[in-house]
């Protein structure tokens, strides 16, 4: 049996790959609602009236964009607005200047028609949507022909097609400030089949194609309201359709994150791991990657970390009295607890990746494991890491594997372990605590904490706020092999939150921390 | 004094559009499983990838169980044959 082709667009042109004949095939056909190419073969004019002929017939009307190349009396190139179309293979244009006539060159006209993101297969026929909101089908298993009659328009509400998609059976027209359904209610041709689910229109359009994504029979988007938000001009939100029923499934403060953003670039993209299934939506601009799971309708941030530039490191000692090297490295810019490589040193022990502490803008230190000769000597570096959005944006399962495509490297990638790190660069796993008082804002000792979870052999860095986030002890560590990951003596004061870093590649799973306070 | 519980699942709890103070769980996931040991869990990683040509994937699917995907305006219709399209370098959505 042969094999459904498979159909992709881009906003102006699309394609069909056909596995059996191995072929990949531009759509040509002049009603397909995106840009073609027309050869001119005549073209004359009078004063500034120019009339070209096309050698097959074109698809323009009046008032389209139409962009004239390859003449060589320059005055008729240029991009032109259509004044009359007399026939499917003549229409004019007015130019600027005086021009010889008839022109003469290899000269060819594009229109510049485009579709909106998004491409749809429901029984049988291929679905595209121009950004007037029109939505155009194909013929039924045949996605090279297309008809001019074929289309049913998005006009619930007078906004702009910003994409489709699909959703169950349903055909999904995201507007501005709507989002339609459409079925296939099988209306005669040669008009389209569709129908509007009447009962499912959302005052509710979308604020950016790029954040659409489906994931467990639902489908997900930055949702986008006339109603303003402090801040900027529209409401934001995310917005999840599961079966017919729309549920806003940001927080208030996630609609904060993403309406602060531009949306120049977003990415999205949905998959399962490890019997959860994620939302996931990068911000570029924001320079952040929001989560959403599913399954606990949390919202999480994961980033991934870029092995920055080598620095000088000037100067390398150590002290036996501490057991750390300290280093002087100009304008680091790395923070307390970074994870940073130092190599190059004559003495070997100074020579590893550990987690710093932050000294001044020029200097850190770190623990060496040895009494190695100081200073060190040799051209010693140090390397570290710049932490930004999440890299991996989009994603698609192929039966034995999760695939994922980065913003630039040409690579596809399959989910590891946590133990792998990110091809061998660490995840940053920090969880960030709610501030606690132990039940009272009372000025008091905190005695001890201690971290429970998994017993494993690795290491968390724990440090603490008192004054709401705004400055943080340094970071101390706590050896989660031993039965009891146990820091004492942390001070007095009213409210701490904690952040509990782990750098190691390890996998450990985190229940709570158990806060002692002492009397008042 | 007893020690305090303090839970480490959380959600993400901005004051503002940045999220550099207040409570967040960064590359990680949360496990309800047991709802009395709320538990949070570091995510996968991955790993160095398979690459098909330098430069930004443009679009990607599973198609008859293999990915397909277009980059440098190239589709590669396996992971080691391609054809040249027309796309101007411009995102690529497949059905």
């Amino acid at each position: 049996m042969a094999s459904k082709p498979l159909v992709f667009k881009t906003a102006a042109k699309a394609w069909v790959f056909d596995s059996d004949a191995d072929t990949v095939t531009q759509i040509t056909d002049v009603n397909y609602p995106g840009a073609h190419t027309y050869t001119i073969s005549a073209l004359t004019s009078v004063t500034t009236t120019a009339t070209a002929t096309t050698s097959a017939a074109h698809g323009l009307a009046v008032g389209d964009g139409v962009t004239v190349a390859g003449a060589d009396q320059t005055e008729y190139n240029g991009t032109y607005a259509v004044v009359t179309v007399a026939d499917t293979t003549h229409f004019t244009y007015t130019f600027v200047g005086s021009a010889t006539t008839p022109a003469t060159g290899t000269i060819t006209a594009e229109d510049g028609r485009t579709t909106v993101p998004g491409i749809v297969h429901l029984d049988g026929t291929y679905y595209v949507m121009i950004p007037a909101a029109e939505i155009y089908g194909s013929g039924v298993d045949d996605p090279a022909t297309w008809t001019a009659l074929n289309f049913i328009s998005a006009e619930t509400e007078t906004d702009t097609g910003v994409a489709i998609a699909k959703n169950l059976n349903y055909l999904v027209a995201f507007g501005q400030w709507t989002t339609e359904f459409f079925y296939n209610a099988g209306q005669p041709a040669p008009g389209s089949p569709l129908l509007r689910a009447e009962n499912m229109f959302l005052q509710m359009g979308c604020a950016s194609a790029k954040s659409i994504a489906q994931c467990d029979n639902s489908i997900i988007w930055v949702g986008q309201t006339k109603e303003g938000q402090s801040g900027a001009s529209y409401g934001r939100s995310v917005v999840q359709v599961v079966g017919t029923k729309a549920t806003t499934i940001s927080s208030p403060l996630v609609d904060i994150i993403i309406t602060a953003d531009d949306l120049a670039t977003v990415y999205s993209t949905a998959f399962k791991h490890a019997g959860h299934s994620f939302y996931v939506l990068t911000l570029v601009s924001s320079n952040i990657t929001l989560v959403y799971d599913l399954n606990t309708h949390t919202w999480y941030q994961w980033t991934s970390m870029t092995v920055q530039a080598p620095k000088s490191v000037t100067s390398l000692t150590y002290s036996s009295a501490t057991g750390l090297a300290t280093a002087t490295a100009a304008s680091h810019g790395y923070a307390d607890g970074d994870l940073i490589t130092i190599a190059g040193a004559g003495q070997s022990a100074y020579n590893v990746t550990e987690n710093i502490t932050y000294l001044t803008a020029d200097t850190f230190s770190y623990p060496v494991s040895s009494s190695p000769a100081t200073p060190a000597t040799g051209t010693i570096t140090a390397t570290g890491y710049t932490e930004g959005y999440f890299k991996l944006v989009k994603h698609t399962a192929t039966g034995t594997a999760n695939l994922f495509a980065d913003t630039s490297a040409g690579k596809l990638y399959s989910l590891t372990t946590t133990e792998d790190g990110d091809s061998g660069v660490y995840i940053n796993q920090l969880i960030r605590t709610q501030i606690i008082d132990g039940g009272n804002n009372h000025y008091k000792p905190i005695e001890a904490l201690d971290l429970i979870g998994d017993r494993v052999s690795g290491d968390a860095l724990i440090r603490y706020s008192k004054d709401d986030y705004q400055t943080f002890s340094k970071y101390r560590k706590v050896d989660m092999s031993l039965v009891r990951s146990h820091l004492s003596r942390l001070g007095r004061g009213r409210r701490i939150s904690f952040d509990v870093r782990i750098t190691d590649s390890i996998s450990v799973r985190l229940e709570r921390m158990d806060v002692t306070f002492g009397g008042e | 004094m007893e020690p305090k519980p303090i839970p480490l699942v959380t959600q993400l709890d901005n004051r503002s559009s940045s999220v550099s103070k207040d409570a967040k769980l960064v590359n990680c996931y949360a496990d309800l499983t047991n709802k009395e040991k709320p538990r949070v869990i570091k995510r996968p990683g991955h790993n160095s990838g398979t690459l098909y040509e330098a430069g930004a994937i443009q679009g990607l699917t599973t198609y008859l169980g293999v990915a397909r995907l277009v980059v440098n305006n190239k589709f590669f219709k396996t992971s080691s044959t391609s054809v040249a399209i027309d796309a101007d370098g411009l995102d690529v959505d497949f059905v």
